[in-house]
């Protein structure tokens, strides 16, 4: 961990996300191309989870990026990092073209296990190492959450599906559902919290 | 401190799992606790943190360039537009507020500008035309006066016209009372008897032969011009006891006469003496004397007729403002 620590401090100097998003309400091309490096993957990745469609994928990113493009003023830092921002428009949009296209979401019990290797792209090396690295904990700890909450968890924040929703598909008490929601929840904050 | 059945209100909250009023509700306890909105800040961070978990997947390079295409085209037009129209809208209303607050003190100031121009000029025009007033009353006061002058000057040389010719008249026919005494006063010394007088009618007759008549025709006279004639008639009391005797002379071309009459008694009470003047028969007035407190008239007069020509003058006593026709007793008439 302390390791992981000194990469995260040693990869300061890079520009952030924030200090990007704001180059690109400058009409900074560069930034936005460097932002688009950074956060694609992430992105990609969620909405093809949610959709498992590359192409509805791809569509989906790339009116995300335009979104980013055209109301980069309007981030607001106070309800969290550009990414935290920029995977919420992306999760929105998912959602919204999953019920449109009048399908559900389909939980993939072994997702954590099927990563694929993430391209380095050379001027922004060390933040893909160090975004990598958080990955990897991350995976880790959702790899330690019990299946049934991590499926209730990514039910209702990938899948848009309420409690009743989860709780009339997986056919199991309300409660419960709510239970495994609120421990699940619980259990990634704490392995996470060193990350956040 | 967050009890565990609010901490798992607030997983589903993060999660979205929860129904749409629900959520509402949360969203109202939330607003009242900086824990709890703590607690939801950390759990939102850690289920985006999941995301960061998920397979890593790449999107085709060919996305990149799409986006990047699009990008720089609404960057080129349609971009700015669309932020203009966008979250734009409510950041310049501000400087829209500015810009309208701007060109109104600015429209203000030029109208202004333009009402003080126009008030000037108002002004110069204005006092241009006071200037142009003055002028004008003060050319027009001269003409006045200068007409007022010209007048005066006209109606004195009138007057004086006439009073020449009103005194030349008198002096003539005083000239001819004058001879007609002397005529008397010779013809009692040739005659060295007592003469009878021949009878005057008590009314005037102009065709009866007891009347002599001896008007004088003056051509080319005093008061004539260019050959018209002047008459003239030597007026003698009717009555031997009164002694008036006086002289009367018409002017044709003037249309104008003049009479002379001494030791003429006042008319009586609601009485006047007119004077008349005969022409082919017919009795013409006038006008009416006036006789001074020393029996004396001179006048001049017309008759508002044209008269070239005149036979015989008489005066008659008639009531007070005359008449149309003679209806008095005549008590001097020409020869």
């Amino acid at each position: 961990m302390t390791a992981l620590l000194r990469t995260e401090t040693e990869f300061t100097a890079l520009p952030d996300d924030a200090e990007l998003l704001r180059r690109v309400v400058e009409r900074d091309r560069a930034a936005f191309a460097q932002l688009y490096d950074r956060l694609s993957g992430v992105l990609y990745s969620t909405a093809v989870r949610i959709l498992n469609d590359n192409n509805e994928a791809e569509d989906v990113l790339q009116e995300v990026f335009v979104q980013i493009w055209d109301k980069a003023a309007t981030y607001d830092p106070r309800l969290g990092r550009p990414f935290n921002w920029a995977l919420t428009l992306t999760r929105n949009r998912s959602i919204d073209r999953l019920r449109s296209l009048k399908l559900h979401y389909e939980f993939i019990a072994e997702a954590t296990e099927t990563a694929q290797a993430t391209p380095v792209f050379a001027s922004d090396a060390g933040h893909e190492v160090y975004q990598r690295e958080k990955s990897t904990q991350v995976r880790r700890a959702l790899n330690e959450l019990p299946i049934e909450q991590r499926q209730a968890l990514e039910m209702a924040f990938l899948g848009g599906m309420t409690q009743n929703e989860i709780s009339e598909k997986l056919g199991q008490p309300l409660g419960t559902i709510k239970a495994r929601i609120r421990r699940g929840m619980l259990r990634l904050k704490e392995s996470l919290v060193n990350w956040l | 401190m967050i009890d565990e059945p609010l901490k798992e209100l607030a997983s589903l909250y993060v999660a979205g799992a929860l129904p749409p009023a629900e959520g509402h509700e949360f969203e109202s306890a939330m607003e009242r606790s900086v824990e709890l909105q703590l607690f939801v800040s950390d759990a939102k961070h850690s289920l985006d943190a999941m995301a960061a978990g998920l397979p890593r997947r790449t999107p085709s390079p060919a996305l990149k360039t799409r986006i990047l295409r699009e990008v720089d085209s609404r960057s080129e037009g349609a971009a700015p537009q669309q932020r203009a129209a966008g979250f734009d809208f409510w950041q310049m209303v501000p400087w829209a507020l500015a810009a309208g607050l701007t060109f109104l003190c600015v429209f203000v100031a030029a109208k202004q500008r333009s009402n003080a121009l126009t008030i000037l000029q108002l002004k110069q025009s204005l006092a241009e035309a006071e200037a142009q007033n003055q002028s004008t009353e003060r050319r027009t006061e001269v003409q006045r006066a200068e007409t007022l002058d010209q007048r005066n000057q006209l109606n004195q040389r009138i007057i004086q016209q006439i009073t020449d010719q009103q005194r030349q008249s008198a002096a003539q026919a005083a000239k001819f009372v004058e001879r007609i005494r002397e005529l008397e006063k010779r013809q009692a010394e040739l005659t060295s008897k007592p003469r009878t007088a021949a009878p005057i009618p008590s009314t005037i007759d102009p065709n009866s032969g007891g009347v002599q008549t001896e008007t004088v025709t003056v051509p080319g006279g005093p008061f004539g011009a260019g050959g018209a004639a002047t008459f003239l008639g030597v007026l003698r009391s009717t009555k031997p006891a009164v002694p008036a005797v006086g002289a009367v002379a018409w002017e044709a071309s003037s249309q104008h006469g003049t009479v002379t009459i001494e030791n003429l008694v006042l008319p009586g009470p609601d009485r006047d003496y007119q004077l008349w003047l005969f022409v082919d028969g017919v009795p013409i007035s006038g006008g009416l004397l006036r006789v001074d407190a020393t029996g004396r008239v001179q006048a001049s007069f017309s008759t508002g007729q044209k008269i070239d020509a005149v036979q015989k003058f008489a005066i008659t006593d008639e009531r007070r403002g005359g008449v149309q026709n003679p209806e008095g007793e005549v008590i001097m008439a020409s020869n």
